[in-house]
């Protein structure tokens, strides 16, 4: 895994890990919050209780005022006029709306409403509830459905103070009911805070009205009838601030710690990848590429990644070094054995001269002498002894070769004007030339054609050159170039085994001469070779392979470079570089 | 008219012979032959030739050491000395380079036609 990966992954974990703790922490103050909720939500279900329970007192009290004595006076006795400027009076000033006198066996004695309402004559309950009245001591207290809406029942049996425990029997039941009409409601919404909504079924409600994150509570107040049964509810809805507060809070909190957060990881982030990522990519970089020019701006810096580009810019410039001593020592090395080999083939040359030549002299000596002798007659034999003589000739010029090869190298170097050498031997090969249809073109026209060389071994140079030529061009003919530019230090090329500094200093100047021929080309296989001794692609007897080294031994000797460039069937161009002729010299 | 007298010094015997036998031939030359370098001098004193040919590459004394001797001698000092040698290396072109006041050089193999011409050129000078 890339340490760039590795790094992301590190801080995408730790953003991970830093939002798992934020949500815990999240989930643990929202589980206080629904405490706080719940007991909230208890405080206001007591408290809107109460306030209930409150406005049921003056209820409470009218029906206590007409249970006592008074009321077994009426029902023995039963006078409208009393029960008009009592009953009726006081359920005005109590802001009832209903009241109901009854016999113990329960026929209605008296009766009268504010509602006007004749369906309310009767009180809207059964028989049997009489007797959950009767079996209450005190208050009994319920609701009933009126045309008018919920209606809050209070009812108590009448007793005279006589009996203060109620044993015998109840003189009669007095029921007074309360209307819970909008006034009402809203009376209590007021003192209670709350807003309140009577609700006849329970389907359609959600199953939970509670929203904590909202501090909004809702509970449901049953409301019951005489046999205890439901016959509405009323929904309150209680808005807690402090819950509300409390969730502000901790979402305010949530966004802090994200914004937090998120800063946080954003710098690491960005630390990693300017101050971490960035410089590893550049040392990877220089690495890949061999190239500690892109390490220039690490290298300065006082840190693990300056130390390190500092380590890799040394260890690119011993690698440098290395690398140059090792050219050089193997620029050497090939200098060394080129040089031996010279020797061997030298030391060979002359004891194969010694050896070969005087046989060859007592050979051609005695084919003269026989040819003398014999007969113009003898025609036979006289071709034989040609044929013989054209043999120790050929083995002749072999030896020749070799020891042209090894004595190159004494060199008594003058001041020579090249183009005079050139033209000299093109003078010797020009019959042949024009005989094998080959066009020369002489672009000579050199500003300073003054060279430090060995005349005549630079002119065996050009005619060897100019015949090698002559042997690659095809049938038909062809082209020989041979051009003269003079050449600035830096315009120099490297020459085969030697280079252009070992030669030349940056101030110096040097004379180019290009032959260039239309022939068939050096195959690339074969072009390292040309220049070795006795390498040739010529048919036996027709060469030793000793030209094109022994052109190199000129040149090399003459203190010269000398390169070619070949295309198979375009043709080839050897490069030879002189030094210029200096006064001081 | 008188034979011009030549002297060949030279190892190779087998040389000598033919070389002798080519020139005399002729009719124009008297050929004495000599493989062994340390007679070469008195032989030369003795004989007194017209022109002398000598080998370089010798067993004893060498071509050089022998022309040393011929040249310093009044008697022989005048006589031309033609050197011949098979192998005209670096060192042996740098002593011929060096003796050329004092004579003329051939490189072997070398046909009676080389030779004719070398001798009347050295004899007629």
């Amino acid at each position: 895994m890339r340490i760039q990966a590795k790094l992301i992954t590190l801080i995408v974990s730790l953003a991970v890990l830093f939002f798992a703790i934020l949500s815990l922490y999240q989930f643990m103050k929202k589980r206080a919050v629904v405490e706080i909720f719940k007991n909230q939500l208890e405080e206001k279900k007591d408290n809107f209780n109460s306030v209930v329970n409150l406005g049921g007192i003056p209820l409470e009290s009218y029906i206590n005022d007409y249970t006592g004595d008074e009321m077994v006076r009426f029902l023995e006795k039963p006078d409208k006029e009393w029960a008009h400027t009592n009953i009726y009076a006081g359920l005005n000033s109590l802001y009832l709306n209903a009241a109901w006198v009854y016999s113990p066996d329960r026929y209605l004695v008296y009766s009268v409403n504010n509602l006007n309402d004749e369906k309310l004559q009767t009180v809207p309950l059964p028989k049997e509830a009489f007797d959950r009245i009767r079996e209450r001591k005190k208050f009994c207290h319920f609701f009933v459905d009126t045309p008018h809406g919920l209606m809050e029942i209070c009812a108590a049996t009448i007793y005279p103070s006589s009996d203060p425990a109620k044993k015998e029997q109840p003189r009669g039941y007095f029921v007074a009911g309360k209307l819970w009409d909008s006034a009402y409601m809203n009376f209590i919404s007021r003192l209670t805070d709350t807003s309140l909504e009577i609700v006849l079924s329970k389907e359609n409600l959600p199953k939970t009205l509670n929203d904590p994150e909202m501090g909004v509570i809702y509970f449901l107040k049953p409301l019951r009838t005489w046999n205890h049964s439901e016959i509405a509810n009323i929904k309150v809805k209680v808005s807690s601030p402090t819950v509300r507060t409390i969730n502000r809070a901790i979402r305010v909190d949530f966004i802090l710690f994200l914004f937090f957060i998120t800063i946080m990881l954003g710098s690491s982030l960005f630390y990693v990848a300017y101050w971490i990522l960035s410089p590893l990519f550049t040392i990877s970089l220089a690495l890949k590429e061999s190239a500690p020019i892109h390490l220039m701006s690490l290298i300065t810096l006082k840190n693990e990644f300056g130390d390190i580009s500092r380590l890799i810019d040394d260890f690119f410039k011993q690698k440098e070094e290395i690398k140059k001593a090792y050219d050089e020592l193997k620029d050497t090395q090939s200098q060394l054995i080129q040089a031996e080999k010279m020797k061997v083939i030298g030391t060979l040359a002359s004891g194969l001269a010694h050896e070969v030549r005087n046989p060859l002299g007592i050979i051609m000596l005695g084919i003269d002498l026989l040819e003398q002798d014999i007969g113009p007659d003898k025609v036979e034999w006289r071709d034989t002894l040609s044929k013989m003589r054209d043999g120790a000739e050929r083995a002749n010029k072999i030896v020749v070769g070799m020891l042209n090869f090894s004595r190159q190298s004494t060199v008594n170097p003058q001041a020579v004007n090249l183009i005079n050498t050139i033209e000299k031997s093109l003078n010797l090969v020009a019959n042949k030339m024009n005989l094998a249809n080959v066009k020369i073109i002489k672009e000579l026209k050199s500003a300073n054609p003054i060279v430090y060389v060995d005349e005549n071994q630079i002119e065996q140079v050009f005619t060897n050159l100019f015949l090698n030529a002559l042997d690659a061009m095809p049938a038909e003919g062809g082209t020989l170039t041979i051009r003269l530019l003079n050449k600035r230090f830096e315009e120099l090329q490297n020459g085969v085994g030697r280079k252009v500094t070992e030669l030349f200093q940056p101030e110096d100047a040097a004379l180019t001469c290009e032959v260039e021929d239309t022939g068939t080309g050096i195959p690339p296989a074969i072009i390292n070779k040309i220049f070795d001794p006795f390498f040739t692609t010529k048919p036996p007897g027709t060469g030793v392979g000793l030209g094109l080294s022994v052109v190199r031994k000129i040149i090399d000797s003459n203190k010269g470079l000398i390169n070619v460039e070949s295309q198979l069937g375009k043709g080839s161009r050897f490069i030879i570089t002189l030094p210029l002729f200096k006064e001081e010299k | 008219m008188d034979k011009k007298k030549i002297l060949t010094i030279d190892d190779e015997k087998d040389f000598t012979r033919i070389l002798k036998m080519s020139l005399e031939k002729t009719g124009k030359y008297e050929v004495t032959t000599e493989s062994e370098s340390k007679n070469a001098f008195d032989l030369a004193k003795k004989l007194k030739p017209d022109l002398i040919f000598l080998d370089i590459l010798m067993p004893g004394l060498n071509g050089f050491q022998v022309l040393d001797l011929l040249k310093k001698d009044k008697e022989t000092v005048d006589i031309p000395v033609v050197m011949l040698t098979a192998a005209l290396t670096d060192e042996i072109k740098t002593e011929v380079i060096k003796h050329l006041d004092k004579c003329s050089y051939m490189e072997k193999p070398v046909t009676i036609s080389m030779l004719e011409d070398k001798i009347v050129k050295m004899l007629s000078t």
